[in-house]
């Protein structure tokens, strides 16, 4: 049954990917004839050195985020983190921010900054946890993270102050709302180069998540080496993150729904879940930006479009929760 | 009769060695018994299976399994063949029974394996031994209480440990589930297995426990049979309160005043 | 006979040949733009697109040549409102390929462009999207006077009209040198302080800006010869930055040239200015010498190409006595910056462009 499931959802994943070449605003708005790529030279221009690479994108980053997203909600046991909150996605807009408005505006200064603030934030929530004398380890890091968090929001909201209303705000805000608008070849290689071996590390570990999201001693009364599994995990997961983020901008609720919306096709055990979250990741990230890309010929900024039906996805599942739990 | 865990001179604190919560604690487990672990709340009895677990390190003493110290064995070797289950599982996702059961195979799995068939069929066979196989799918927030401390000790099997610690296994069942969890125990111990579980109620103790023992702070009041170690002397030293001990035809039954 | 008639066809040709790739290399035109990148045409452009920010900028210094009318295919709009200054000067514009705000690269490349022109000192997202796709871009700075006339000689190659562009860049070159005469050799302590300031009320709070250093404003200041009071503030950005009451007084400028958003009445404000207590004791409203910086459509401050008119203006304002009554008179500089440059008749500018100076 399950595997009925997940074969669908593989179908649904590829129809997507190779439907998603076909959409575009050129030569005209929508759909690209195969009369059209055979006609002008430009068409297939078009789609090897602009809808492919910003596919590709699309596709790792919501298999990124999402497979992120599962990790960080398992062994932190909390179905209500990403993989951003440990400071990642603050210091990824901090960082951006500041190449906007205060460092000229290179596309080199803002994801360079991006990148450099988002690893910082994740050392400064680590750090911070560290000093914190009380609670668990779980309790550490997340109240380090909402703090790292905040300050780097904090700073964000300095710059977004003192940025020139008429050319550095829009484009601020612009990134703040995520967008693949930029991609080329040269980005979505240095992501696949960095994002790839990390989701494979994630998928082998997979089965492993499970375990790490049981109780401390009864991780320990199984396997020793639960900590650095953990720590390669999160910071796996982390780097993945940020080398996604600092291109793709903030793009919220990927991380956080589809975990749940695969475990609610194919059970919470983890050994599924998390393959099942990477193709729905994917799959998703790829619909929004094909939308985004296409619908209008202005870019919609592709954080609004996730979060609009990221949002509205977690409110049918929030509702439907409760249904099931009168019947169980 | 082999000695399956030796304590040796055992002491531990969480602070200073001037605190102790276990001092100079020297007793033998021998396999196949069922050792029952009694005190007042608060005295040690967690922290004794923690230490044995290995969880934490005594500032003085030695704890033997086997005849062997515990640090002779790796760590992932020790982990084969002592399991645990605590006192309040918590499971954050709603794993299927048997993914949960499976859990246990862990140690004997590599890093990246998934579970094989070695590891189903042992799934299999502790879920039978405890008789939850007819909720093998189910998911584990369905189950009653009594239903998911089944399931956890399904889990522990599941690791084919030779050692056993339960903490407070009874605590959160009724009085029917807890006869069955009473009985389950000693069916693993006569399997060849050494059972120590914690406990508050002495008469749980008294039905199974071919060894008692007695925690106060720091102390070890008594070790022994259930018949030399249950009685109104000790048991009042124990709790800090007069306890009752009355002889019945069916072993002792203890009652506080 | 026939090998004179040879000889002759020989020497021909190689006069044709020699034409011919004489003239070929002089169609192969290669720029440095604003940005840094160098661009070689081997055709001139004849579909240009404008994107990017504030693209009336770069669409009114395009508008200083004749050749935009036809080559100009579509540009980016961030504004509902239709640009009136450009509707004068090509009725025909709204026959131009709108392209809403944000557009990405494929709607770019629908126009099929064979230039895409965007405002920037670095090197544009967007230029790197269209590289791929052949399609050069060409980045036009605008942020100095300097950075403003090499703009110009770049648009003038693209169009193939180098003559036209150095028209105008002797222009520019003349009215800047017609104020440096008068004012270029004033020392620190002879030089006027002066504020520019801009006077909004965007969001519906009051706020007091002051330009940033790099900006035209500040130039303008500069070359009219004033001492800008604002200078030495930190400023680490690149926009308008905010200031206060306070720090104008403290500043204590002896002129203030103010910038009204146009969705305020310039005239008002300068009145009730006047009026306010404590506005009323500055030293400059004391000497009457608050002036609203003016405008046609578009002020005088902003860095499209009437920033000159500001500059001579602020000149004459904050040096009144270097110049004679005549001299700099800004109905004239007015009608014929407008007549040169867009070519535009007396009675449009009149009627339409000459704003109110006092």
């Amino acid at each position: 049954m399950t595997d009925k499931k997940t074969s669908l959802i593989f179908i649904l994943t590829l129809a997507m990917v190779i439907g998603s070449v076909f959409f575009g605003r050129y030569p005209a708005p929508y759909m690209t004839s195969i009369s059209d790529m055979l006609s002008d030279n430009l068409v297939l221009k078009v789609i090897t050195d602009i809808r492919i690479p910003r596919i590709i994108m699309a596709f790792i980053t919501g298999m990124v985020l999402a497979a992120s997203g599962t990790a960080f909600q398992m062994i932190f046991r909390n179905p209500l983190v990403d993989a951003g909150f440990l400071g990642v996605s603050g210091g990824a807009a901090f960082g951006a921010s500041l190449g906007i408005v205060v460092l000229g505006g290179s596309v080199a200064a803002i994801q360079g900054a991006a990148a450099l603030f988002a690893v910082s934030g994740l050392a400064f929530s680590w750090v911070i946890a560290v000093k914190i004398r009380f609670g668990d380890w779980v309790l550490r890091l997340i109240l380090s993270g909402i703090a790292v968090s905040a300050m780097f929001a904090a700073g964000t909201g300095l710059l977004k102050y003192l940025a020139d209303p008429l050319r550095e705000l829009p484009e601020l805000t612009f990134w703040l709302l995520g967008g693949l608008w930029a991609i080329t070849w040269t980005d979505t290689l240095q992501v696949t180069a960095i994002c790839l071996p990390c989701l494979v590390i994630l998928f082998l570990f997979r089965w492993r998540l499970n375990l790490l999201s049981m109780q401390d001693e009864t991780i320990f009364s199984l396997v020793a080496s639960a900590s650095w599994e953990r720590i390669l995990l999160l910071l796996t997961a982390v780097i993945a993150t940020s080398a996604v983020v600092c291109k793709a901008g903030q793009v919220g609720w990927v991380g956080l729904i589809i975990p749940h919306i695969a475990r609610r096709f194919v059970g919470s055990d983890a050994q599924k879940a998390l393959p099942c979250s990477l193709m729905l990741g994917g799959f998703f990230l790829l619909l929004c930006d094909t939308v985004s890309r296409t619908l209008l010929s202005g870019e919609i900024p592709l954080g609004i479009l996730t979060s609009f039906i990221g949002a509205g996805l977690f409110l049918i599942l929030l509702m439907n929760r409760q249904l099931q739990l009168k019947k169980g | 009769m082999t000695t399956a865990i030796c304590i040796q001179n055992l002491s531990f604190s969480y602070d200073t060695p001037q605190n102790p919560v276990l001092s100079g604690m020297t007793v033998d487990l021998a396999a196949g018994t069922v050792t029952a672990v009694l005190g007042a709340n608060g005295v040690g009895k967690t922290t004794l299976l923690y230490l044995l677990l290995g969880l934490y390190t005594p500032f003085q003493g030695d704890l033997l399994f086997f005849g062997k110290p515990g640090t002779h064995y790796k760590k992932s070797r020790i982990k084969k063949f002592i399991g645990m289950v605590s006192q309040n599982e918590t499971i954050p996702f709603d794993l299927s029974v048997n993914a949960y059961v499976l859990l246990g195979r862990a140690p004997h799995m590599g890093l990246l394996s998934m579970p094989g068939q070695q590891d189903l069929k042992a799934a299999e066979n502790a879920l039978a031994t405890v008789g939850m196989t007819h909720m093998a799918d189910s998911g584990i927030t369905c189950l009653s209480s009594g239903e998911r401390q089944l399931v956890n000790v399904a889990r522990a099997l599941a690791q084919a440990p030779d050692i056993l610690l339960l903490d407070e296994p009874c605590s959160h069942l009724d009085l029917v589930n807890s006869r069955q969890m009473l009985l389950l125990m000693k069916n693993i111990a006569e399997q060849g297995k050494t059972v120590v579980f914690t406990t508050h109620d002495p008469n749980a103790a008294a039905a199974i426990a071919d060894k008692v023992m007695l925690l106060k702070k720091g102390e070890l009041v008594a070790f022994g049979t259930a018949i030399d170690t249950l009685t109104s002397a000790f048991l009042t030293k124990t709790y800090g309160n007069r306890i009752e001990v009355i002889p019945t035809s069916h072993g002792p039954f203890v009652r506080a005043i | 006979m026939i090998k004179a008639k040879l000889y002759v066809l020989l020497i021909v040709s190689a006069g044709l040949a020699a034409g011919f790739s004489a003239s070929a290399a002089l169609a192969s035109v290669s720029i440095l733009d604003a940005a840094g990148t160098s661009l070689v045409f081997e055709k001139l452009p004849e579909r240009i697109v404008v994107v990017g920010q504030a693209p009336f900028i770069p669409l009114h210094m395009l508008y200083l040549f004749e050749e935009t009318k036809d080559r100009l295919k579509g540009f980016e709009v961030k504004v509902k409102k239709n640009d009136a200054f450009l509707d004068l000067v090509d009725p025909g514009i709204s026959s131009k390929q709108p392209l809403h705000s944000n557009p990405g690269p494929e709607s770019v490349a629908a126009l099929k462009p064979d230039l895409v022109i965007i405002k920037a000192t670095v090197e544009t997202a967007m230029a790197r999207s269209l590289k791929p796709l052949g399609i050069p871009v060409m980045h036009v700075g605008a942020e100095t006077p300097d950075m403003f006339l090499k703009d110009i000689e770049n648009i003038g190659h693209i169009f193939g009209n180098e003559k036209r562009a150095g028209i105008i860049i002797q222009y520019y070159r003349h009215k800047l040198s017609l104020i440096r005469e008068k004012v270029g050799t004033l020392s620190i302590k002879e030089k006027q302080k002066v504020l520019v300031l801009e006077y909004s009320n965007r969001g519906k709070n009051l706020s007091l800006n002051v330009p940033a250093q790099s900006w035209f404003q500040t130039r303008q200041a500069l070359i009219s010869g004033g001492n800008p009071v604002w200078l030495d503030s930190l400023n680490i950005t690149d926009g308008w930055q905010i200031t206060g009451f306070e720090q104008i007084a403290a500043w204590n400028p002896d002129k203030i040239f103010l910038i009204v958003w146009y969705q305020l009445k310039g005239p008002e404000v300068i009145k009730r200015l006047y009026q306010d207590s404590k506005w009323g004791r500055l030293n400059a409203l004391q000497q009457n010498n608050l002036y609203l910086f003016p405008r046609d459509i578009y002020g005088w401050d902003s860095a499209t190409p009437r920033w000159i008119l500001g500059a001579l203006w602020m000149a004459k304002k904050t040096y009144p006595q270097k110049f004679d009554r005549n001299e700099l008179d800004m109905k004239t500089t007015v009608t014929e910056f407008f007549k040169l440059l867009y070519g535009l008749d007396e009675l449009t500018i009149t009627r339409q462009l000459m704003p109110e100076l006092e």
